[in-house]
């Protein structure tokens, strides 16, 4: 074998970077759950102090947060569907829907349930995991644009489900009314003192919530990394890029896909009892396809493929969304910008007047395209989506630093090939007619 | 000596075309078998055959004693069966139930759970599950990852490694089907799981050293050299334990060297690790050097076998590569 000329030891030169991140690799829950408590902090110092208290106060700012973490759930679970196994699943809110509508069952003066909120989040996302394996089970056998038309039906479908079952589900008025939370506090027995006791959960002191939403999003984001580090993430991984190989290697790609397709409609499920919770209120019109929409931009945004990269994609897509663009009128305004006329053309440009909120999609679109274009592996890419999408760009020698091809190619001797034996037609599997 | 393999009459006919016709075939425990014939003489299906990618269209195929592979009887039977016990229940609570609204929202809740665990055993298919199914009359052939699990190692013609997973994630991704640590293992970080990830490490850096890419593990799949992708293919089929290692050209585009240290390779694997080895291949030197018996393919029949010298001689064989000679 002809093999480039290069020492047999590579120097031992470990960045401090490098060695935090390798220590961060062999304790995965452990980082994160470190991570997660200095976001939380920051979370919960930031909106106290200006500038953030200009825009909104304290307690909207941790509303805000909570629901933002609905869609980081959301986003995480697409991730597990579209990310790690490649299925492209265009119905993502029905099992939003499918969870929501379980917590509405069990908690409301409607069916005179009131259930624990605790044990009903697991419940709640078993229920979504039930459909996703009945969606999944018969379809998952099809490829690409099929099963995404496929889920895109199914999205359609169970909101208008919901919609037309009006003897179980009130309808359009959906079912409202729905209990909160039981408060987090704990008694320790035999004493008075109380463990977390951050009073009732009210629309009027969010903070709660944003407390249960970090807790929520660490488990979640502890469990998808453990998955993605095991067989089971390599097993979606070898689907992903060939699936014909995955299977002569053993893998049973049906039973692969449908775990994968089965925990993204977990996740989602978990969510969807969340938001009931929160919102207080379900009905059908929450649950349409722009709800599957967003997640899969956020996903797209943040960087497919990468769990905390798809995380922060989310918040900050929902913070631009929900927070951004609906105050920028208000700030605008309170600061007086001046309004102005282009000359030449005569324009008159009043900033403060801009509809912002009604421009969410067209700014979503333009935010794709340009995505597309300049960064498509997404903000935060995983290290295997980069080597993807960048072919030639880096040659990873396996030393841990990142050589120019050029200069590789030049030293190293091509290797010998017979041009016959590439089959530029891979993807219609040639070699497998005989 | 016994038959690891055998192929009785099989036929696969693609529309029209005829890619192999009534092969009679076998392949004995602890021997390398080669299959040559021109291009398009339907060597690669008949691989495909084995490894469960095709169904054929008539005859069958034993593996290690057991018929894993013919085609499909009553396969129609499967659906009805699956949906059997859901409208059973169904028809049930609408003869107990009446408008009774309870009872109607169990019997939806229990028809959906049946339905639920009904379709993870048809999908997972434990073996209690395929015994049924045989004892009802409906057969299924192998796919190609029940044929892994059956002890069936396989590589491409064209390399299809996961371009994008290093070499030590491509050799895990072949032994997956040996693992045993399942996805609430891998949630929960069970000490099974770790311990299983750690010593399916080692076994991966021992299989990387076997074909000679030590030292590689960490190089990303695309970025080796030709001649180490196909060694990487090798060693990623050898993961799952193979009784049977299906090789498909693994000289092509080689130089001389690298085709005579895989050759040795090759028999090494025989000769140490105990493998039975079939062997696609159009180096005549790397055929006749290491093969127990050649068989020739034409048009999809098999028009020789034999030992190598006797291939060699055979005229028809002849013909078939050098065309038919003049009157």
């Amino acid at each position: 074998m002809t093999a480039v000329a290069r020492p047999t030891t590579p120097p031992p030169v470990r960045s401090s970077r490098t060695r935090l991140r390798d220590w961060s690799d062999l304790h995965r829950s452990t980082t994160i759950i470190v991570a997660m408590v200095i976001v939380a902090i920051t979370m919960y110092i930031l909106p106290l102090f200006p500038p953030l208290t200009f825009i909104q106060g304290a307690g909207t700012w941790y509303d805000a947060f909570a629901n933002a973490g609905v869609f980081v759930l959301l986003a995480m679970g697409l991730n597990v569907v579209i990310g790690m196994a490649g299925l492209l699943d265009l119905g993502y809110a029905a099992f939003f829907a499918i969870g929501a509508y379980t917590y509405a069952y069990s908690n409301s003066p409607y069916s005179h349930l009131d259930l624990p909120f605790f044990p009903m989040l697991v419940v709640g996302a078993f229920v979504a995991a039930v459909f996703g394996i009945l969606l999944g089970a018969p379809t998952l056998r099809l490829r690409g644009d099929y099963l995404a038309i496929m889920t895109l039906g199914f999205g359609e479908i169970v909101p208008i489900v919901f919609l037309n079952l009006d003897q179980y589900t009130e309808g359009t008025n959906g079912i409202g009314g729905i209990y909160r939370p039981e408060p987090l506090a704990f008694t320790i027995p035999f004493t008075d003192f109380k463990v977390f006791d951050l009073g009732p959960f009210s629309a009027i002191s969010p903070f709660n919530y944003f407390v249960v939403m970090l807790g929520i999003v660490t488990v979640t984001m502890i469990l998808l990394y453990r998955l993605q580090d095991s067989r089971i993430g390599r097993a979606w991984n070898a689907i992903r890029e060939d699936e014909l190989a995955a299977a002569a290697n053993g893998i049973n790609t049906v039973t692969t896909k449908l775990l994968a397709f089965a925990l993204g409609a977990t996740t989602s499920g978990l969510a969807g009892v969340f938001n009931a919770s929160k919102l207080t209120i379900v009905s059908p019109d929450q649950f349409l396809f722009t709800v599957s929409f967003t997640v899969l931009a956020m996903v797209i945004l943040g960087g497919m493929g990468n769990i905390w990269g798809v995380a922060v994609g989310a918040f900050v897509v929902y913070m631009i969304q929900v927070v951004i663009l609906k105050n920028i009128n208000t700030v605008l305004e309170s600061i007086g910008f001046p309004a102005f006329t282009i000359p030449g053309i005569d324009l008159h440009v009043d900033l403060a007047k801009v509809p912002f909120v009604e421009f969410q999609f067209l700014l979503y679109g333009v935010a794709l395209v340009l995505m597309m274009l300049l960064r498509p592996e997404g903000l935060f890419p995983s290290q295997r989506r980069r080597q993807e999408l960048h072919i030639a760009e880096e040659y990873d020698d396996g030393l841990g630093e990142t050589t120019d091809i050029s200069a590789v190619l030049a030293e190293a001797p091509a290797p010998e090939r017979d041009p016959s034996s590439f089959d530029l037609s891979d993807d219609l599997k040639s070699d497998d007619l005989g | 000596m016994t038959n690891i393999l055998h192929a009785t009459r099989v036929t696969k006919r693609f529309g029209g075309l005829i890619a192999v016709n009534n092969i009679e075939f076998t392949i004995p425990d602890r021997s390398i078998v080669s299959l040559i014939g021109p291009n398009g003489a339907g060597k690669t299906t008949f691989f495909n055959i084995i490894a469960g990618i095709y169904d054929p269209t008539a005859g069958h195929i034993d593996f290690g004693g057991r018929p894993v592979i013919s085609r499909p009887r009553r396969a129609w039977l499967e659906p009805i069966l699956w949906l059997l016990p859901p409208f059973l229940l169904a028809a049930l609570l609408f003869l107990i139930g009446g408008d009774n609204q309870a009872v109607e929202l169990a019997g939806i809740v229990a028809m959906v759970s049946t339905l639920v665990v009904v379709l993870l055993v048809g999908v997972s298919r434990p073996p209690w599950y395929q015994r049924f199914l045989i004892r009802l009359g409906i057969f299924k052939s192998a796919r190609p990852n029940d044929m892994v699990v059956n002890g069936l190692g396989r590589t491409f013609q064209n390399i299809r490694l996961f371009q994008n997973m290093t070499a030590m994630e491509n050799v895990l991704v072949g032994m997956h089907s040996r693992l045993k640590a399942s996805w609430l293992d891998a949630l929960f970080s069970t000490p099974r799981d770790r311990k299983e990830e750690q010593t399916s490490r080692v076994r991966a850096r021992e299989l990387l050293a076997l074909v000679g890419l030590k030292g590689r593990d960490d190089m990303v799949a695309k970025n080796l050299p030709y001649g180490d992708q196909r060694r990487l293919e090798i060693a990623r089929a050898l993961g799952s334990n193979p009784v049977l290692l299906l090789l498909d050209e693994p000289t092509a585009g080689m130089n001389p060297r690298e085709t005579i240290q895989l050759t040795s390779l090759i028999s090494k694997l025989r000769n140490e690790l105990g493998l039975t080895i079939l062997l696609i291949e159009h180096d005549m030197r790397v055929v006749m050097e290491i093969s127990d018996r050649v068989t020739v393919l034409d048009h999809g029949e098999k028009i020789a076998e034999g030992t190598p010298d006797e291939v060699r001689r055979n005229p028809k064989v002849i013909e078939a590569y050098l065309g038919a000679p003049p009157v």
